[in-house]
């Protein structure tokens, strides 16, 4: 009986869903999501982004050097209401593979410290001009 | 200001190769691999990456380098002044000029795809407030929902801190309690102490306890969280109407630790800038030199 009740409720929900053009869910892997028009959809526009970006070229294995291995990462945003805008795939490199020395030296990224950020807004407000 | 896809931008230094994406790898090489130029999302160098490329751009365009805060950027126009600080890919700046900041804007958008979100109000968490009198920060919001969290929200206020007669000491003898929530208890006052130096000195007594957590530790942090409710609009004040004189206040207890054996003495300053506070500290000293 439950079902019964159920049934038509997701109907509207899935037709909902394809009027969009956006999956409600976040798939864990990757056959998953290529399961979904919406989400391949998603992938395609980040590849879409390398290639514009010039991020990265195709080349042979050169069997001598570390691979690093990829993995996509899906995520909904969703606005205020809790509604989805939008289905977002990323494509990550595992990090963790890295061998120092080989694959990358240096690491370390400065970061300001809150101090300066509030010596900062001392000296605007002193100076008074507006801050963006 | 935000650069946007701040890390597919930056150009790497070493020879990188990655896996065809699963899912989409080329049918006629299937045993190929990229060749990174850029940065991925993930890559240990990263974040290292996107900053350089920032500050050779800034440094380009004539700006200098703080000695001290690296991350901070200075160019002089003239008599004026444009002041950037780069947060990762996050820039906060003005000038003396308010329309040389716009003239930045358009300069800074030619060469990276940015996200202008107009005048500071919001930056790592902190609300920002610009008005004529000053500039107000706060975690107002942040505060609220730490004390809902550890469900105080309905208990009754504290008007302190902390009891100004009770001594805190390592307390062996009495019960523990889970370190874990008290840790996270902790974790969430220290990040509220970048807004409220009214809470630095009894958040930091009651982290010397993290180790080995008991009941006296627990009720002294619950009553910091109870006076955090009491306070949560507190904030700080940048009045427009101040000078840039620096200065530093101190002092120090002798043997005021608890702890039996130890009576370390407690140092603690704080240093300002015009009428604002802008870091305050406090340690436990091992030896004392009488003076």
């Amino acid at each position: 009986l439950r079902s019964r009740i159920i049934n038509p409720i997701n109907k509207v929900a899935n037709q909902v869903t394809y009027n969009c053009y956006l999956a409600q869910f976040e798939p864990k892997k990757v056959e998953e999501a290529l399961q979904d028009d919406s989400w391949v959809t998603a992938m395609h526009d980040e590849l879409h982004q390398f290639s514009r970006n010039n991020v990265w070229t195709l080349v042979s294995n050169p069997f001598d050097q570390n691979i690093i291995g990829t993995k996509w990462i899906f995520k909904n945003k969703s606005d205020e209401h809790g509604t989805v805008i939008r289905n977002k795939a990323q494509l990550v490199a595992e990090g963790y593979t890295q061998i120092e020395g080989i694959d990358f030296d240096e690491t370390f990224a400065l970061v300001a410290r809150l101090e300066s950020i509030k010596i900062l807004l001392s000296i605007s407000c002193h100076l008074g001009f507006k801050l963006y | 200001m935000d650069v946007k896809s701040a890390f597919l931008n930056d150009i790497l230094q070493e020879e990188v190769y990655v896996e065809q994406p699963k899912g989409f790898m080329d049918p006629h090489y299937p045993q190929h691999v990229y060749k990174l130029k850029k940065a991925l999302y993930g890559l240990k160098q990263a974040p290292r990456a996107s900053y350089e490329r920032l500050t050779t751009y800034l440094l380009d365009k004539g700006f200098t380098r703080g000695q001290v805060d690296q991350t901070l950027f200075i160019r002089n126009q003239g008599n004026h002044k444009l002041i950037a600080q780069i947060y990762v890919d996050d820039i906060i700046f003005g000038a003396t000029l308010d329309s040389q900041a716009h003239e930045f804007v358009e300069e800074m958008k030619k060469e990276f795809e940015m996200s202008m979100i107009g005048e500071l109000t919001y930056f790592l968490g902190l609300q920002v407030k610009q008005t004529s009198e000053g500039i107000f920060i706060s975690q107002a919001k942040y505060a609220k929902d730490l004390v809902k969290r550890f469900g105080l929200d309905r208990k009754s206020h504290a008007r302190t801190p902390m009891s100004t007669n009770v001594k805190m000491s390592a307390d062996l003898t009495s019960k523990q309690v889970d370190p874990t929530l008290y840790k996270s208890m902790i974790d969430s006052l220290l990040y509220l102490t970048a807004s409220r130096p009214d809470i630095a000195f009894s958040v930091g007594v009651c982290s010397r306890f993290l180790a080995n957590p008991k009941e006296s530790h627990l009720t002294a942090v619950k009553r910091i969280i109870r006076y955090v409710n009491a306070t949560v609009n507190y904030c700080i004040c940048f009045s427009r109407e101040t000078n840039l004189v620096l200065a530093r206040y101190s002092n120090a207890n002798w043997a005021g630790n608890a702890d039996y054996r130890k009576r370390k003495s407690t140092s603690g300053g704080c240093f300002y800038v015009g009428t604002v506070s802008f870091c305050v500290g406090y340690i436990l000293l091992d030896k004392i030199t009488s003076m």
